[in-house]
């Protein structure tokens, strides 16, 4: 019994000092406490908090009455806290939230009006449309303002694209299914397609692109074009081309297939390309391009804007201090230079030409360029539900359970009488 | 212990032992299996964890997934606050369950079928909704960003299984006990540490390990009521390895081993104890 | 003045059971409260922050069984839960009587088999999601490689088969804590009463049914009870390994409730759904009431 104290005593010890050197080694920098007053900041950036800590550093050095904190709570986790903070008022003083989702926040009242504090501020004019649109409540009041903007492509595997005879990736969405069927090997396990179609937003947002394409939009789900779309998706799957499996697939999980080659083409968002750069650079050793998703010829090319939002949360003390610093944040300067350390698009046209990061490498120039035919999800109170009914279709097309035609009537009979009451803008 | 060393002497009983063996070696095979997949795939490559062939170990062996969890900026301050939170809700469950089992087993106060029914009735709401009524009162009583406030909210879920658990073992502590321990001249409560608990310790013993597993195993609780990284325990790091970036299975499954060690090393010390109680038949005397 | 001997007994009873029933009243009864005055308003995204609602009496309630999703869920919650008793129960008692015989391996195998009830439930669920995976899940290259498959199975993205991996899980987890508070119960049985039915004459499954089963009914009612309790309120498993997918199949009223009110900001459908589990756990408690009073008297 001695013995056995003695091994669980050593082992913890053991425990202890591995964490006790990483601990010491590795604290975020944040600049050291100003003595000014403290606002705290809550975020769910990954691999790019060390970015948003440096903007927090060189803010809080740079003044002495407001020191800035940022804190990093996990996507879900503060998408909880905000529902919960709602109802009982705690909240941060700045919060980070997915651009689809801040008008629900808003409704619910998790964020403040900081329309009047950003009057005069001529810089509001250089924000593009899109992401701005989505810190908006319906009456065009502001709640905080955007922070970045990213959309979809499809990214190819040359080496298997090349394998199957075709040099280039696909330019239309006959070329894409042709190419989706050359580079099928169900044999070795691999498919001609891979995207995420997942039971969430993400789901949501990597369908988009398809609806549009298409021809068809939120608002007219239920149409031969919409219809189409859901379709596309489905012959995807009957032909073998995509797995089944994209429906238990975040963005994340479809990439990791792409990359293990299980899969030729992926539906792919601006922020993998850090991925490529990073823990996937070892693993994905073969050529590959980006490309815009193709349309239909009954449909306009489209893609999808994602992006996070900063807003100013109800009842934070010094409003005034978080909307400085996020005009700070947002300069075109910072955010230039925060987009090109994060692997993101700027979401200020005069950000733009202050690098030749976004037209210079090829890979961000596809995104670049998609911005342009690149749709926003709502602003819309209620997007969750229009969302839950999007993917629910597609899900149920994808695996079978319906068909497209029935699955867009059941979504359309959830989205129809919500857009009666509120429309899309 | 003893008894259990014992040598099988005579050849039907060494027969019987080796059968027994082989069905519990086989038993052990199947539900093994995924604790073995999980320190299998713990000792993965990123790219051979989310691989196209599965491989039943890992072909090329890296350390790197457990040296990330154990190396995580917070992994020591998260690693307190789980054993925090653990002892401290284990603590509150059985001050305010034990003595509760024992009133509702041995009393037959008028009431006491409100008082079983309450305790049942109270914990049958889905946690996830207590969130938000739980945090408006704890942020009344100044316990958000305290380890008292998920310790006493894992223990709400403690406590009644507690109840419900020992209720029955100290119904079936015979009588006798306490007319002796009367006769020797111990209070009431005296009566209670000294006799009745020691009379149940296998249950007391089970209801210990439960109920700090609760604490140890909790996430939604400890991450609510406690948002600060410097607050929060080891199981928050579960969203680490599941996010946008995909999901990390390798680390995933280190992590998930470094979880159930500090466990499984209690339990393996506590075991003792149950097995004790077990050959000796706790209530013999 | 003196106090009869049964008021005192009574005083002394209320002094052991009080502490305990107000904390849980505390902790656990404003929260009860406030969904049950959740559920029978309209508080909603559009209503919450004017402060708009209204009292709606019963059409919450309504809604949800007028709701095919809902009916779904409501049955999954059975299905899910009636599926893992009867495995969980019936598994874990007989590894309990098992393990309580003598032989050389019965406490080491025993300690081992727990470890899966240690797992934090977001693990377990985690690895249940990569060992059912249909490419590269290990079950299917397993079965596959034993010849029990042709072709790999598509557990996850099947309503049936993605219940029955969802209801293995929580086996795994259900029937080493199913094992072990039976195990405990068993230790409270004396073994005299074994050696004299011996004496007797008496075979192992009279011992079982005549002696442990009678013996353990208390200890059963509650390791049933709580077993109920706990998997049909459910939540972390199905959000984690399915999200409540493919298609609501694996949904659950503690997974739908929970996206009612997070997701879809319904907070009063939400709790109007939490409401319905409550009253089905209620009903049940009751049963184990009338099961544990007829055992009082």
């Amino acid at each position: 019994m001695k013995k056995r104290m003695a091994m669980i005593a050593a082992l913890a010890a053991a425990l202890m000092s591995t964490g006790m050197i990483a601990y010491a080694a590795d604290t975020a920098d944040i600049g050291e406490p100003n003595g000014g007053t403290e606002i705290e900041l809550w975020h769910y950036f990954e691999h790019e908090a060390d970015a948003l800590n440096a903007v927090c550093k060189q803010y809080n050095e740079s003044q002495s009455e407001i020191y800035v904190v940022p804190t990093f709570v996990s996507r879900e986790e503060l998408m909880k806290q905000y529902t919960i903070g709602a109802v009982s008022g705690e909240l941060p003083d700045i919060g980070m939230v997915d651009s689809p989702d801040m008008a629900s926040y808003i409704s619910l009242g998790v964020f403040e009006d900081i329309t009047s504090y950003l009057e005069g501020w001529e810089d509001i004019d250089q924000f593009y449309a899109g992401p701005l649109s989505s810190c908006k409540d319906s009456e065009g009041n502001l709640y905080g303002l955007p922070n970045n903007s990213n959309c979809l492509a499809i990214l190819c595997n040359m080496e298997l694209l090349k394998a199957a005879g075709y040099e280039e990736p696909p330019k239309t969405i006959e070329e894409f299914k042709e190419i989706c069927e050359a580079t099928t090997d169900a044999a070795n396990g691999v498919y001609g397609f891979a995207m995420c179609a997942i039971g969430n937003e993400e789901g949501t947002f990597q369908f988009i692109p398809w609806l549009y394409g298409a021809g068809a939009t939120v608002a007219s789900v239920n149409s031969e074009e919409g219809i189409a779309a859901f379709e596309t998706l489905g012959e995807l799957i009957e032909n073998g081309w995509m797995s089944k499996e994209v429906v238990n697939w975040g963005q994340g999980d479809a990439l990791n297939a792409w990359a293990a080659g299980k899969a030729a083409m992926l539906e792919s968002g601006t922020w993998q390309i850090a991925n490529l750069d990073g823990d996937l650079k070892d693993t994905v050793t073969w050529e590959y391009k980006y490309t815009e998703i193709p349309a239909s010829a009954n449909g306009a090319q489209a893609t999808v804007i994602g992006g996070e939002n900063f807003g100013v949360c109800a009842g934070a003390e010094n409003v005034e201090a978080c909307v400085d610093f996020l005009k700070f944040m947002q300069t075109a300067e910072s955010n230039a230079e925060w987009c090109e350390i994060a692997g993101k698009l700027p979401v200020r046209a005069d950000a733009v030409g202050l690098k030749d990061f976004w037209t210079a490498d090829e890979r961000y120039k596809v995104f670049n360029d998609s911005m342009d035919f690149a749709v926003a999800r709502g602003p819309h109170e209620s997007w969750p539900t229009i969302s839950e009914a999007l993917y629910t279709a597609e899900q149920a097309v994808l695996l079978g359970e319906k068909d497209a035609a029935t699955a867009v009537a059941d979504a359309a009979a959830v989205i129809d009488p919500i857009l009666a009451e509120v429309p899309l803008p | 212990m003893v008894k259990k060393r014992a040598s099988f002497r005579s050849p039907k009983e060494s027969r019987r032992n080796i059968i027994l063996c082989v069905i519990a070696v086989l038993i052990a095979v199947v539900f093994l299996f995924p604790i073995y997949w999980i320190l299998a795939m713990s000792f993965k490559t990123d790219a051979e964890s989310f691989g196209k062939i599965v491989t039943y170990y890992p072909h090329t062996f890296t350390i790197e997934p457990w040296v990330m969890n154990l190396t995580d900026r917070e992994f020591l301050s998260s690693l307190k606050n789980s054993l925090l939170i653990a002892v401290f809700s284990m603590v509150i469950s059985m001050v305010f369950g034990v003595p509760a089992a024992y009133g509702m087993g041995r009393y037959k106060v008028p009431g006491r079928k409100g008082f079983l029914l309450t305790f049942l009735v109270t914990q049958m709401l889905p946690a996830s909704l207590m969130l938000t009524p739980m945090y408006l009162i704890f942020n009344k009583l100044h316990l958000l960003g305290t380890y008292l406030g998920p310790a006493i909210a894992i223990a709400s879920g403690s406590v009644p299984f507690i109840v419900v658990t020992l209720r029955p073992y100290f119904k079936g502590v015979p009588t006798a006990l306490d007319d002796a321990a009367r006769i020797d001249g111990c209070g009431v409560f005296q009566a209670f540490f000294k006799i009745m608990i020691p009379a149940i310790k296998t249950g007391v013993i089970t209801v210990v390990v439960i109920s700090f597993l609760n604490g140890w195993n909790d996430l939604a609780y400890s991450m609510t009521f406690n948002v600060k990284p410097e607050m929060r325990p080891l199981t928050a790091n579960i969203y680490k390895f599941q996010s946008k970036y995909g999901t990390k299975w390798n680390c995933i499954m280190a992590y998930g081993a470094i979880l159930v060690l500090p466990v499984i090393l209690l339990f393996v010390f506590l075991q003792k104890y149950i097995v004790g109680g077990l050959t000796a038949g706790a209530v013999k005397e | 003045m003196k106090m009869t001997i049964a008021a005192k007994k009574r005083l002394e009873g209320y002094t052991f059971i009080l502490p305990g029933f107000i904390y849980i009243l505390v902790v656990l009864g404003y929260p009860l409260v406030y969904n049950v005055i959740l559920a029978f308003r309209n508080v909603n995204v559009k209503t919450f922050k004017s402060g708009t609602d209204v009292f709606v009496g019963l059409q919450n309630f309504i809604d949800l069984f007028h709701d095919p999703t809902f009916l779904m869920v409501f049955k999954n919650t059975f299905v899910f839960t009636i599926g893992c008793l009867v495995f969980q129960f019936t598994i874990g008692f007989v590894f309990a009587l098992f393990f309580s015989k003598k032989f050389t391996l019965a406490g080491p195998i025993r300690g081992m088999i727990l470890v899966g009830y240690m797992m934090p439930m977001s693990v377990s669920a985690l690895l249940g999601k990569n060992m059912f995976d249909v490419s590269s899940g290990v079950i299917n290259d397993l079965f596959m490689k034993l010849h029990l498959i042709q072709q790999p199975a598509e557990w996850l993205l099947k309503g049936n088969t993605a219940m029955a991996a969802i209801i293995a899980v929580n086996c795994w987890v259900g029937i080493p804590f199913n094992m072990l508070l039976l195990t405990s119960g068993l230790t409270g049985i004396s073994q005299d009463v074994y050696e004299s039915a011996e004496v007797d004459g008496a075979t192992p499954l009279q011992k079982f049914l005549h002696i442990t089963l009678p013996l353990m009914k208390p200890a059963i009612a509650s390791v049933l009870m709580l077993g109920f309790i706990y998997t049909f309120k459910a939540f972390d498993l199905q959000f984690v390994m399915t999200s409540g997918g493919p298609l609501n199949a694996t949904d659950v009223l503690g997974t739908y409730s929970y996206t009612l009110s997070f997701t879809q900001y319904e907070f009063s459908k939400g709790s109007a759904a939490a409401i319905v589990l409550f009253c089905c756990l209620f009903i049940v408690g009751l049963f184990y009431l009338r099961m544990i009073s007829k055992e009082d008297d």
